[in-house]
């Protein structure tokens, strides 16, 4: 894995004050500590993988200490952000893509696709995830044929101690329009009108 | 044969021609070929020339895994569904949830949705399996489901899981009522066979196997002396009825265990081993239940998991085969490859 794929990219607070953009479709190019909901995009994260030199045998990433080299070679500007780096850092260890498959009384079962980690990566498993993981603004999403991710993750804490979490990010992917599902039952009626059943 | 992942059933009808039910796929087969197919070939049969039907008991994930290759490979062979899948009801179903499949991959809908279209540009007659419908002529191959009540239940499933506008786009999760299955017999001169898909036992007679059974006392049933066990051997598939009235005392068993999920819940139990044991001569299974190991994983990750309290089990079961073959006046003989085991 190139050293640009197996970047950990944490949770850079915004320093301009301005709201920072949800990473979004870009995960599957940037494998390693990046989430929708926690993981957000910022210039300096960009200023500082080109201010880092090919080969650079220092800047080694995937381990929460880690991000202290990576700040320590942050442009004066971004100064700022080593601090908070500092305080939490965090590392992917592994991540499927899953689909809700049915419903239970204090769990769901989901099948998951590896896209991630050692052991993980394309492989596919069955689950049971325990309802619980589903933060209170996801529960509308449960639903069969939903989509979400499922993380593990490593960091170390502001006080210092490590802690592994796993974490259930549900995707919210675009809403079917009425127009679609209207070419959708044009192009049914005249399937239908193909078939010769008996 | 069963389960990498499903199960499927292929039949010499006699004169080197061929009769697929469902599709399956060997889960440890990177390609992920149809297994039906992969069978077939390796006995050298020329499936475009040879299949001469190809039955889908009904929409379910362990029951249509590789089948639009399967269409397509067997170029010749009738197409048998119950009518229902054909309905257009169930075709806006289809369409509709494909519009986001570049989103969500489509799961099996886009299988179903290849064999419909490559079904159309054939002008292919497909044949709608009904309670008593002759599909072929020798050996006689017959429909026994789904009743019209069940049929009925089933375009209610399509309704409820259609989508609308402003809901989210999402994955079609096939997974149609176990009673819209289509149970088949076949008859030959000296022997018959019951293919009990995943035909539940409802207590409305007028659904499940209650209605087949009815049906078949009303029209005229040859008992079967070997039976593919419904619904992976499950109680809720259990229906005395169907051993007393459609098989003879005694018949050989054959049950294709489902091979996904925690081991505890998948169907048959032992419990459920052990009835079908006490009602047949022989039993087999296509393969026997096993944890297939996770690969090895980074020791946090497992960790985490565990602690999470999420359990993970692998789709990599492995693929099993019982074949049961017998010459004319003569015993049946069974053959076991992979996985497959005999129970009794």
């Amino acid at each position: 894995m190139s050293a640009a794929s197996a970047l950990q990219i944490d949770s850079f607070p915004s320093t301009d004050g301005q709201s920072s953009e949800p990473l979004g479709s870009s995960t599957a190019a940037v494998p390693i500590g990046v989430t929708d909901q926690v993981v957000h995009r910022e210039s300096a994260v960009r200023d500082l993988l080109r201010s880092l030199q090919p080969g650079n045998e220092e800047v080694r990433f995937g381990t929460a200490s880690h991000s202290l080299q990576v700040a320590s070679t942050l442009p004066n500007r971004d100064r700022t952000v080593e601090s908070s780096t500092i305080r939490v850092s965090q590392t992917l260890l592994a991540e499927w893509n899953g689909c809700v498959l049915a419903i239970e009384d204090h769990y769901f079962s989901a099948a998951l696709k590896g896209i991630y980690g050692e052991g993980v990566r394309n492989e596919q498993e069955d689950a049971e995830i325990p309802m619980s993981d589903v933060g209170e603004s996801d529960r509308e999403l449960l639903r069969p044929g939903n989509l979400f991710r499922l993380c593990v993750f490593y960091e170390i804490q502001e006080n210092g101690q490590p802690r592994r979490y796993t974490q259930v990010i549900f995707r919210r992917l675009p809403a079917y329009r009425s127009q679609d599902l209207a070419k959708a039952a044009e192009r049914a009626s005249e399937l239908y009108r193909t078939l010769r059943v008996e | 044969m069963g389960p990498g992942y499903g199960e499927s059933i292929v039949v010499h009808l006699g004169q080197g021609e061929w009769l697929l039910v469902d599709s399956c796929v060997d889960a440890t087969d990177n390609i992920q070929r149809a297994a039906p197919l992969k069978y077939l070939k390796a006995l050298g049969v020329q499936v475009n020339l040879a299949v001469k039907l190809v039955a889908v008991s009904h929409w379910d994930d362990d029951h249509v895994c590789g089948i639009a290759e399967v269409v397509e490979a067997c170029s010749s062979a009738m197409f048998c569904c119950s009518t229902e899948l054909t309905q257009r009801e169930f075709l806006k179903f289809v369409e509709s949830i494909s519009d986001g499949a570049t989103a969500t991959d489509g799961g099996n809908v886009g299988q179903f949705r290849r064999v419909i279209r490559l079904l159309g540009s054939r002008n292919q007659t497909i044949l709608g399996a009904k309670p008593g419908r002759q599909l072929f002529k020798y050996p006689v191959v017959k429909s026994w489901s789904p009743s019209d009540h069940d049929a009925m239940q089933f375009l209610n499933y399509v309704a409820q899981m259609h989508p609308h506008a402003g809901e989210q786009m999402r994955r079609a999760i096939p997974g149609s009522p176990n009673e819209t299955s289509v149970v088949l017999s076949i008859d030959w001169e000296d022997a018959s066979v019951l293919l009990g898909a995943d035909m539940e036992a409802v207590s409305d007679d007028h659904r499940g196997w209650g209605a087949v059974v009815l049906e078949a006392n009303r029209i005229g049933f040859v008992r079967g002396g070997v039976v593919k066990v419904p619904h992976h051997g499950s109680e809720t598939a259990h229906d005395p009825r169907m051993w007393s009235d459609l098989l003879l005392h005694q018949p050989i068993s054959v049950i294709a265990p489902f091979g996904r999920g925690p081991i505890a819940s998948r169907p048959p139990k032992s419990s459920d081993v052990r009835r079908i044991n006490g009602l047949s001569s022989a039993a087999f299974l296509t393969a026997k239940h096993s944890e297939t190991k996770l690969p090895v994983m980074d020791f946090a990750v497992k960790r985490s998991l565990r602690e999470g309290n999420i359990r993970l089990s692998s789709q990599r079961s492995t693929l099993g085969i019982v074949r049961l073959r017998r010459v004319f006046g003569l015993p049946w003989r069974h053959e076991m490859f992979g996985a497959a085991v005999r129970a009794k």
